[in-house]
């Protein structure tokens, strides 16, 4: 090849590059975030759509793709610990309710819903699945110590039968949980609707103090999320139980599949909550935002929302889907308990709470300063008094009041 | 200019790359300091606010702070073992390439890999080396949630992958050395380890030196043994939180870039003093 001719190549390289084709539909999603078989499906009912995963830091590549203006996809995955970041530009994503969403809105969760609505009323997530959550507790080890699950209502409830059990096994893997779970049960979170910061309130010191009785207490295993001491733990029953969310159970499977059978779920003590879940969002950038979302609600019909379940575990935002008697099966891993009639449940009564954009950012302090007092022996009144003033001045950074 | 032109353009991709990948991203952090952006939306000119958080952030003088200790726990022991295993593989003479390789590939293994094994072997409960420590009577240790045994696990992984790539520029540093040099001297009757002390530690300065520069700038970068080992939030009382894995959190976990890329200049400015003293260094080892 002569000089020119590898110039020109270089050219025309440097040309493919730069042109974007913007034929058909794209989708991002993470893997395992919708039903295989759906999208299969979708793709030869709807020619054009091209299902892409895009993996792991997923919230990441969206911003920046979103912040370069370039290849954003057409349709988009979020995950629901993700959608409040999203909402200070939610004019990225286009107002699903100007093309017809309250039309299916009956159909779906209610407080799932609103937590696809930002604060000024504009709808960017369409429900995809649900995080309800659930008591999973070791059978075994609370018949040997006469512990009743039934009788477990509330958190006092709760932190009795762990000090039962307490010479055998923890009741809690750490702190952090209590503290996430309560606040998860709560209307209210860290910033209300007015972008006032509301971590000092009542609200919050009461889980936070639960968290703390829960540590005076010696019920907790003060073994931190991930660490590889967790799914061991939970295979020998040296900590008997574990509030999560339903698709927790994907984990505990695979986490501590000695443990199969030992296993049961009963409601969260201190009532219903939601952990997790995600949406499904049109960006601005889609040229075809009619069609896009005709995509995403045949996507998430009750019917597609089983097939997700049934493959994934995705826990249902449609209460017709609960019904389904696909759905209520016997689990043997948890002793052949229908476990969905008591996500089921839960998933009826979550509240409808409000999530600012700094929840996660402010939230991480009172869960550092917890793993504190648990790991470091920090005295708690200290711990408290440090969170606040971390969260005070991060508050002010940000230009909450 | 047009006679050039070849030349020019075959050294064009370096200029390119660093361009695009090199001054461009320091050119905008330096600008996004000023500034308050969450990554999407209209950046808001801030002046000095972030440069006043950063100085008034008890998180990014604990960041630097760990960082320190966690460099000086490593590099430490890092450069130590490889000398002493450089001089010993250069002094037997059987299966010198088999050490070679054995020694050069920690550094080249894929570091989450080996940060998922590391954390299997500090974890508390269940972990190998606890194992091993109550075995021979020694009580478990909390490797992975204490402030100081987070650091010893981060600066033990760093030392176990680096050990081999720096005992290899030694062996390349001693084989430099001339033989007759050394036949000098044991003739002149110096025993082995004057030989060591007196004649190859001094001729090896410029090469322990560049080591030395080299784990300066790796270990104020400390990010990815921290993440896999501890999280990205450093776990508990933050002991793992290094300086990097602040910038990363705040930049990409919160979405606060503008904060991010003020992390970044504090950052530029330790390494700037750190560089500072390693070329006053060099200087003097320069004078005779």
């Amino acid at each position: 090849m002569n000089r020119r001719a590898f110039l020109a190549l270089m050219g025309l390289a440097a040309a493919g590059c730069a042109t974007e084709s913007r034929d058909g539909m794209t989708l991002w999603m993470w893997s395992g975030g919708l039903s295989e078989k759906s999208l299969e499906e979708a793709t030869t009912r709807f020619p054009g759509l091209r299902p892409l995963k895009a993996g792991a830091q997923f919230k990441a590549k969206l911003m920046t793709n979103l912040a370069g203006k370039s290849h954003v996809p057409d349709i988009t995955g979020l995950k629901g610990e993700d959608i409040s970041a999203f909402f200070p530009n939610a004019e990225e994503f286009v107002d699903l309710r100007t093309l017809g969403a309250d039309r299916f809105k009956p159909q779906y969760l209610d407080w799932k819903w609103q937590q696809g609505v930002t604060a000024a009323g504009r709808m960017i997530g369409f429900p995809i699945d649900t995080g309800p959550t659930g008591l999973y507790y070791r059978q075994d080890v609370f018949e040997r110590h006469g512990v009743k699950a039934e009788s477990i209502r509330t958190w006092e409830d709760y932190f009795d039968a762990g000090v039962v059990l307490k010479q055998d096994a923890s009741m809690i893997l750490n702190l952090r949980l209590v503290y996430n779970m309560v606040m998860a049960q709560s209307k209210r979170q860290l910033v209300d609707e007015k972008k006032q910061y509301i971590g000092g309130d009542d609200h919050v010191r009461h889980a936070w103090d639960l968290a703390i009785k829960a540590h005076q207490l010696g019920i907790n295993a003060a073994m931190q999320d991930g660490s590889p001491d967790v799914n061991a733990a939970l295979t020998t029953g040296e900590v008997a139980s574990m509030i999560g969310a339903s698709w927790a159970a994907a984990d505990l499977k695979a986490g501590a599949p000695d443990s199969k059978g030992l296993w049961r779920v009963a409601p969260t003590p201190g009532g219903a909550a939601n952990w997790g879940g995600s949406f499904l969002s049109i960006t601005k950038y889609c040229r075809e935002p009619e069609k896009a979302f005709e995509i995403v609600t045949w996507l998430l019909t009750p019917e597609q929302q089983v097939r997700g379940f049934l493959e994934l575990g995705l826990f249902p935002s449609t209460p017709d889907a609960f019904a389904s008697p696909d759905l209520r099966q016997p689990d043997d891993f948890f002793g052949g308990q229908i476990i969905v009639d008591t996500f089921a449940e839960s998933a009826k009564q979550v509240p409808v709470a409000y999530m600012s954009p700094w929840e996660p950012r402010l939230a991480q302090l009172f869960y550092d300063e917890l793993a504190n007092v648990e790991t470091v022996g920090k005295p708690p009144e200290e711990a408290w008094r440090d969170v606040q003033h971390k969260a005070r001045r991060i508050a002010d950074h940000v230009g909450l009041t | 200019m047009r006679k050039y032109l070849p030349q020019y353009l075959a050294i064009s991709p370096f200029f390119l790359l660093f361009g695009v990948f090199g001054l461009f991203p320091m050119v905008f952090l330096g600008y996004l300091a000023f500034h308050m952006w969450d990554g999407i939306g209209e950046m808001k000119f801030v002046g000095l606010d972030q440069f006043k958080f950063l100085v008034t952030d008890d998180i990014f003088w604990l960041s630097l702070v760990n960082t320190l200790e966690i460099w000086v726990m490593s590099t430490v022991p890092t450069l130590f073992l490889g000398l002493v295993i450089a001089y010993v593989l250069h002094s037997s003479i059987k299966f010198t390439t088999f050490y070679r390789i054995a020694y050069f590939v920690p550094s080249v293994t894929s570091l989450v890999a080996v940060a998922i094994v590391f954390g299997s072997i500090f974890s508390s409960h269940f972990g190998l080396l606890n194992a091993v420590l109550e075995w021979i009577g020694g009580g478990a240790v909390p490797w992975l949630t204490s402030e100081w045994g987070i650091k010893v696990s981060i600066s033990a992984l760093i030392v176990w992958q680096w050990t081999g790539y720096n005992a290899i520029i030694y062996l390349a540093g001693l084989q430099a050395i001339s033989g007759e040099v050394l036949d000098a001297a044991t003739v002149d009757g110096a025993s082995r380890w004057q030989v060591l002390w007196r004649i190859v530690i001094p001729m090896m300065k410029p090469v322990i030196l560049f080591t030395v520069i080299a784990s300066t700038i790796g270990g104020l970068q400390t990010f990815t043994e921290a993440q896999i080992l501890v999280g990205e939030e450093g776990g508990p009382g933050q002991s793992g939180l290094t300086m990097v894995l602040y910038l990363y959190q705040q930049a990409f976990k919160h979405n606060d870039f503008g904060y991010g890329a003020t992390i970044g200049v504090g950052l530029f400015l330790v390494v700037l003093v750190f560089s500072i003293i390693n070329w006053r260094l060099v200087q003097q080892g320069e004078r005779p």
